[in-house]
């Protein structure tokens, strides 16, 4: 503990060095920091606030503002950029904010502006104050209930409120004639002439109006900022652009949308997780809430476990991944909830044939509390049972999770967020195997901000994955067993940001993970059972890490989010450690010795520098360069050796036998948008580099082996490609076309002959799909119908396939191939959906949609595996038949109807 | 049907994963030897198996490499050559070759084209006998010798304890098999120009030879660790059944000596059981040779289904000396291995389990087989060597001579 004392006291000094060798940058910029343009204006926001603007910055031509802007109140900040900018604002949700340029002809200003002068107060007073309060309601004008969140201005005062959840509305202001204006997302700005006098009330009315869905364009992101920002190899996706998925099985589907996007894969429909440019799914660091999930999959990959109800916003970095990440080698997806609009309740479901949801997010105690809780199940379990088939009745497979978030605004500068996530899936069939597998998930967070430029977010989560398979024949009870297995993971998390200027932005902090694997633990199921209970030792290691992130912009055209990581991994005891003898294959018998430690002793420690470096550099308005490097060192794998997630696959340490895994990424691209963003593209090259890998030699044996790593070789892996991506932002018809070409390759340099695979010549790993190709449509076919295709083609993935028969000592044998010398048909499909607004209304209470899709239109059986099949048993094992089959898993057009509502 | 499930029905009928019959276009030109040789340290005629490896998707069965060379050295330079006694099946002479355990030895094999291939060095490891042989009431999944499905079966399992004799690292393999005993008997008329009104009562001495051990039954190297002994290792599994389904056998009379001999028919019957003898094999494996029974037993294990590990090849000691990168399969094994034969009593238990009762080690010269035996004549006493006549059940009933009919 000294020992990393002292470390962490060198890095801080090391920091603050660094710190005061940027200062003199620092001081130079902010000066000239006093007036801001639209983009830091923009910028800064956003990091202040959770939301989102949307704008064409030629709209504001060379308006600038000054930075005592950013003091006022979010709203007063608003009103201020609209006046001097002469634009009008449409927000949604209150999270997404689009300026809207003043045209003449829709001039969003004032549609109704009465011309009678109101008396506010007493007129006897009149002369006795100087400032007064008014109050009342904006109502609705239609129905007269009254409006949660509109919005009261006086412009010239800059000064205005918001209703509460009663419509109820205060503001004080000097006595005197004031123009009023009036605005409710959905209904007509109206402005009001009052005379106010003295304290007194007035209620206003506001009235609906019919928005114009085809007119007003979304951006999942500010169009430009593919090229602007610094990140490169990033696909982010908000609330908006979730509502735009392509559906897939189950409804709209985060993870498989994900693997639409250039440089994502998966192996299949039963594919668990995706592949991010050639790396396996494991080394994906998959947060929710800050907190790793083991499992994405329910239904055993047909649907992922993340419901994307409450999710604000989510986040995949491919490349040029920031210090602040570490612990997989990858990628980082980090998932996020919120509240879409904090301030009133909504109420969402969705009801599908496989699965429906209910999500509810509610302000509680005058809004200082916001609660978002969303729970989803499947109902094919009790289907099953309903169905006259007494294997199918005895069948099992269901799945739900549940989700909460409550978020608590301590004050302006704390707030802390509670955050639950459960998942739960059991597949069994008739009665005899069992599966079942649990991910339950926790954090506590804490925001607090010292001033508007110094923030913290402390952090502690845990996450905890269990697994269990049991096998229990009636008949047989006595050989009836279970194996259990699981993760337990703690974190804790430190960070800090600091924003001196517009043009740094600095992220530090500590990170500290505790692992706690339990490998399996076999146990009979009866009194009588003749299992012999056994438990596999478990695995503990700490992993820590401190890091340091800068984003710098030093010109207009040059910007850095340069950063550095440092972490270091103990691997603790209990365990007992073999030690295999050095000159000859290491098998579970050439152990010589082993060592045993005991509770939260150290057994080994590795620890690495991981720099992160991305570059921007601008060439024009709208097009730039950007290069990104970073070194990951990952701790954790998950051993396979199926091509599914299956019962034997387990997640292993790094340990004195076993190395952690380093992966060196640079990355390039070039971006350029077109039509004012209206279309973006890029080009991205890559070279991955991989050591220590894992791979499992031949005839492995995964499942309760106390020599798991015996049976366990490294690999180097080489990972490179090309990615194109074209995407229309705008327009009835919007969506992006991607090509990748990749390949993921891997070698062995073992010295033995079990050591080696392929006898040490490069192979294709099992994610190597070199050729890619998505498309997708959106197309707005009127302002209540829209259709959606999605076209996907892959090449198909490696196998190793049985190439020769032959019999020895009466078997029939079978020779099999170089390991994944083979490949699988290519795999491609044309997904469609057509979805019917029910109201557009954004008053109206009840709003409904309807989604009509058909996975897979034109049938196409894509080869999920290939396997060899043996004849029917024969009392003697001589001379069976085998025969080749191709698994697939939607072989014909899967039609899915589903309904989502919101009120 | 109720609604719900007729919904499900549709949709999960759709869902659910199906499969078809693949052809994968595997390319298969090469011809591949394979080798399937052993030899250990007992006096025997050691074959070595020659043949070549044929299509994933062949019906044919193996095309044997006939006329090859094929011999053995050993450490000392000596060379022991293998003869071709049936196609592709090459034969040592047992007067002349015996594996001595401590000698390393290496087979040679050129073929008929001229190809030429060698075996890793092979170290034949000292012979370790089981300390201790029993058997326990168990029940077990068996295949039904009548359904050709699994069944749950009473019987016995057989377990084994070996006792770690030795400072280096010795793995076994065991091979249990179980030779069933059973009588028949016939009558034979031998006028049967006269009217067949005379005859013999033949009695036959039938056998059946059954492996009841899983696939590649391996020691686990666990104990090796600690240098315990083996306890409680399940050697195999037997029934309890008192009749053995088999073909039946009549008798072809000879008619100078009025001996007959045994010929297995087309149809089957039910024998009541007289012996089970159990016939112990416990090989004493090399770490390659273990490491590669082991490969073969994941893959006999593995289907390649879809939650079975993903394929491996199978790595063995064949290396083809003309041309390195030409492939070869298979396996040259030198082990030391013990035999014992015991009665598996399933009726007079001891401590309320079966009895083992170890006797002399005579192999069956078959697997299957029938002898026939006519008391009174002069070829009286052909009884099967291996034959344990004692504790029979109705032998004595079967040994009228002869019957005469009037």
């Amino acid at each position: 503990m000294k020992r990393f004392n002292r470390f962490v006291i060198k890095v801080l000094v090391a920091g603050l060095i660094f710190l005061s060798f940027i200062q003199p940058v620092v001081s130079q910029t902010a000066n000239q920091g006093n007036i801001l343009s639209i983009d830091q204006l923009i910028n800064r926001l956003e990091k202040k606030y959770p939301v989102q603007f949307f704008y064409k910055p030629e709209w504001f031509g060379n308006k600038t503002f000054p930075a005592s802007i950013l003091g006022l109140s979010f709203a007063e900040t608003l009103m201020r950029i609209q006046t001097t900018a002469e634009l009008s604002v449409v927000t949604i949700d209150s999270v997404l904010y689009i300026f809207i340029p003043v045209k003449p002809d829709i001039k969003p200003q004032l549609q109704q502006e009465s011309s009678d002068l109101q008396i506010v107060g007493n007129s006897d007073d009149y002369g006795k104050y100087a400032r007064a309060t008014f109050h009342g309601k904006i109502l609705d004008g239609k129905d007269g209930k009254p409006l949660t969140g509109a919005s009261i201005f006086i412009d010239d005062l800059k000064i205005g409120a918001n209703t509460d959840k009663n419509g109820d509305y205060h503001l004080r202001a000097p006595v005197g004639e004031h123009s009023i204006r009036l605005s409710f997302m959905g209904y007509d700005d109206t402005k009001e002439k009052i005379k106010l006098v003295s304290d007194g009330s007035i209620n206003f009315k506001l009235y609906e109006k019919a928005i114009k869905l085809g007119e007003v364009v979304i951006y999942s992101e500010r169009a430009e900022s593919n090229v602007s920002g610094t990140q490169m190899s990033i696909v982010k996706l908000d609330v908006k652009a979730i509502k735009e998925l392509p559906v897939s099985i189950g409804g709209r589907d985060i993870i498989k949308s994900i693997t639409l996007m250039p440089g994502v894969q998966t192996i299949g429909e039963f594919g668990t997780g995706f592949n991010v440019r050639g790396g396996s799914a494991d080394q994906n660091l998959i947060l929710i809430e800050d907190v790793p999930i083991f499992n994405l999959s329910h239904l055993f990959g047909l649907i992922s476990v993340v419901n994307s109800d409450g999710i604000s916003n989510v986040t995949l970095l491919k490349a040029g991944i920031s210090a602040k990440y570490g612990e997989r080698a990858s990628s980082v997806m980090d998932i996020q909830l919120g509240a879409a609009n904090p301030d009133k309740t909504t109420v969402k479901g969705g009801i599908g044939i496989i699965n429906s949801s209910l999500y509810v997010e509610t302000p509680l105690i005058n809004k200082k509390i916001n609660l978002l809780i969303g729970a989803r199940s499947s109902y094919s379990n009790w289907l099953l049972h309903s169905i006259p088939d007494i294997d199918l009745m005895n069948s099992s497979a269901h799945f739900y999770d549940s989700d909460a978030l409550l978020s608590f605004n301590v004050n302006d500068r704390n707030k802390i967020d509670l955050f639950g996530y459960i998942s739960n899936d059991r597949f069994g069939f008739a009665k005899t195997t069992d599966y079942k597998y649990t991910n339950l998930l926790g954090s506590v967070r804490w925001k607090h901000s010292f001033n508007n430029q110094f923030f913290f977010n402390l952090t502690a989560g845990i996450s905890d994955y269990r697994f269990q398979v049991s096998e229990s024949d009636t008949s047989r009870l006595w050989e009836a067993y279970r194996i259990n297995s699981g993760v337990l993971y703690k974190n804790t998390k430190l960070n800090f940001s600091w924003l001196p200027n517009e043009n740094h932005s600095l992220d530090f902090g500590i990170n500290a993970a505790l692992y706690d694997i339990q490998p399996g633990k076999l146990t009979g199921l009866s009194d009588s059972t003749i299992i012999k209970p056994a438990q596999m030792l478990s695995e503990k290691a700490l992993e820590s890490a401190i890091y340091l992130t800068d984003n710098i912009t030093i010109s207009p055209k040059l910007a850095l989010d340069v950063g550095v990581r440092y972490s270091f991994y103990t691997y603790l005891g209990p365990n007992k450690i073999y030690i295999y003898q050095p000159d000859i294959p290491r098998t579970r018998g050439s152990v010589i010795d082993s060592l045993t430690y005991g509770n939260n002793k150290p057994i080994c420690r590795y620890s690495g520098l991981e720099p992160r470096l991305s570059l921007r550099f601008t060439l024009s308005n709208n097009s730039s360069v950007k290069l990104s490097y970073n070194r990951i060192h990952q701790y954790v794998n998950l051993v396979s050796n199926t091509a599914v997630m299956a019962p034997t696959d387990v997640w292993k340490l790094s340990s004195p036998n076993l190395k952690p895994l380093t992966c060196d990424h640079f990355a390039a691209g070039y971006f350029k948008n077109f039509k004012n963003n209206t279309y973006e593209t890029s080009i991205e090259v890559y070279y991955k580099s991989l050591t220590n890998a894992i791979e499992y030699k031949n005839g492995a044996d995964l499942l309760l082996n106390p020599y798991l790593e015996a049976d366990l070789t490294n690999v180097r892996g080489y990972n490179y490609g090309v990615e194109l991506y074209v995407k229309k932002n705008t327009g009835r018809l919007s969506g992006w076309a991607s090509y990748t070409f990749s390949r993921s390759l891997q070698k062995t340099n073992g010295i033995f002959t079990g050591d080696k695979i392929n006898d040490n010549q490069v192979f294709p790993s099992n994610f190597d799909r070199p050729n890619n190709l998505i498309l997708n449509a959106n197309y707005h076919i009127s302002k209540r119908w829209r259709f959606n295709g999605t076209f996907t083609y892959s090449t198909g993935r490696p196998v190793t396939l049985p190439e020769l028969k032959f019999d020895y000592q009466g078997y029939q044998l079978l020779y099999y191939s170089d390991r994944n010398k083979y490949r699988l048909p290519d795999y491609h499909r044309f997904d469609v959906s057509m979805t019917l607004d029910e109201s557009l209304k954004i008053r109206r209470k009840w709003k409904g949609s309807w989604t009509f899709s058909i996975i897979n239109l034109y049938g196409r059986k894509n080869a999920y595996s290939v396997f060899y099949q043996k004849g029917a048993h024969l009392v003697s094992n001589e001379y069976r038949q085998y025969d080749t089959y191709m698994l697939y898993i939607i072989g014909r057009p899967l039609p899915m109807l589903t309904y989502n509502f919101t009120f | 049907m109720k609604p719900a499930g007729i919904i499900f029905f549709v949709v999960f009928s759709l869902v659910t994963s199906c499969s078809k019959v693949y052809d994968p276009h595997i390319a298969t030109a090469e011809k591949v030897l394979v080798v399937d040789g052993r030899i250990t340290n007992k006096t025997d005629a050691y074959h070595v198996v020659l043949s070549y490896a044929r299509s994933f998707t062949s019906s044919e069965k193996n095309t044997p490499s006939i006329g090859a060379n094929v011999y053995a050295t050993d450490d000392l330079d000596n060379s022991f050559k293998f003869n071709e006694r049936d196609k592709g099946d090459y034969v040592s002479d047992s007067l002349q070759f015996t594996g001595q355990p401590g000698h390393t030895y290496r087979l040679h094999i050129i073929t008929e084209d001229g190809t030429e291939y060698e075996s890793d060095p092979q170290k034949i490891f000292p012979e370790v006998c089981p300390d201790n042989v029993y058997a326990e009431f168990d029940n077990e999944e068996v295949l039904s010798g009548i359904t050709g499905l699994k069944v749950n079966t009473h019987g016995a399992s057989i377990f084994i304890d070996i006792r770690n004799q030795s400072d280096t690292v010795p793995r076994f393999r065991i091979v249990s098999n179980l030779v069933i005993q059973f009588y028949d008997q016939d009558w034979i008329c031998i006028n049967p120009y006269e009217g067949c009104t005379v005859g013999y009562t033949f009695v036959f001495y039938c056998w059946e030879t059954v492996n009841i051990n899983s696939n590649f039954n391996l020691t686990d190297e666990d104990y090796l660790l600690n240098s315990a002994s083996i306890k409680n290792h399940p050697a195999g599994f037997l029934d309890d059944n008192s009749n053995v389904l088999v073909h039946a056998y009549e008798a072809k009379l000879n008619m100078e000596d009025t001996t007959a001999s045994a010929y297995e028919t087309n149809s089957i019957g039910f024998h009541l059981i007289h012996h089970r003898l159990l016939y112990l094999n416990q090989y004493t494996l090399n770490r390659e040779t273990y490491l590669y029974y082991k490969s073969l037993y994941g893959q006999i294990q593995s289907e390649g289904k879809i939650f079975d590990p993903v394929a491996a090849q199978l790595n063995g000691n064949i290396k083809c000396i003309t041309d390195p990168m030409k492939k070869a399969i298979g396996f040259f094994e030198a082990s030391s291995v013990s035999y014992s034969e015991y009665v598996v009593d399933l009726r007079n238990l001891v401590n309320s389990q079966p009895a083992l009762i170890k006797t002399l080690y005579i192999p069956s010269p078959e697997p299957d087989g029938c002898r026939i035996d006519r008391p009174s004549s002069k070829t009286h006493h052909n009884i099967p060597s291996f034959w344990i006549s004692t504790g029979n059940t109705s032998k004595s009933n079967l040994k009228n001579d002869l019957i005469l009919f009037n």
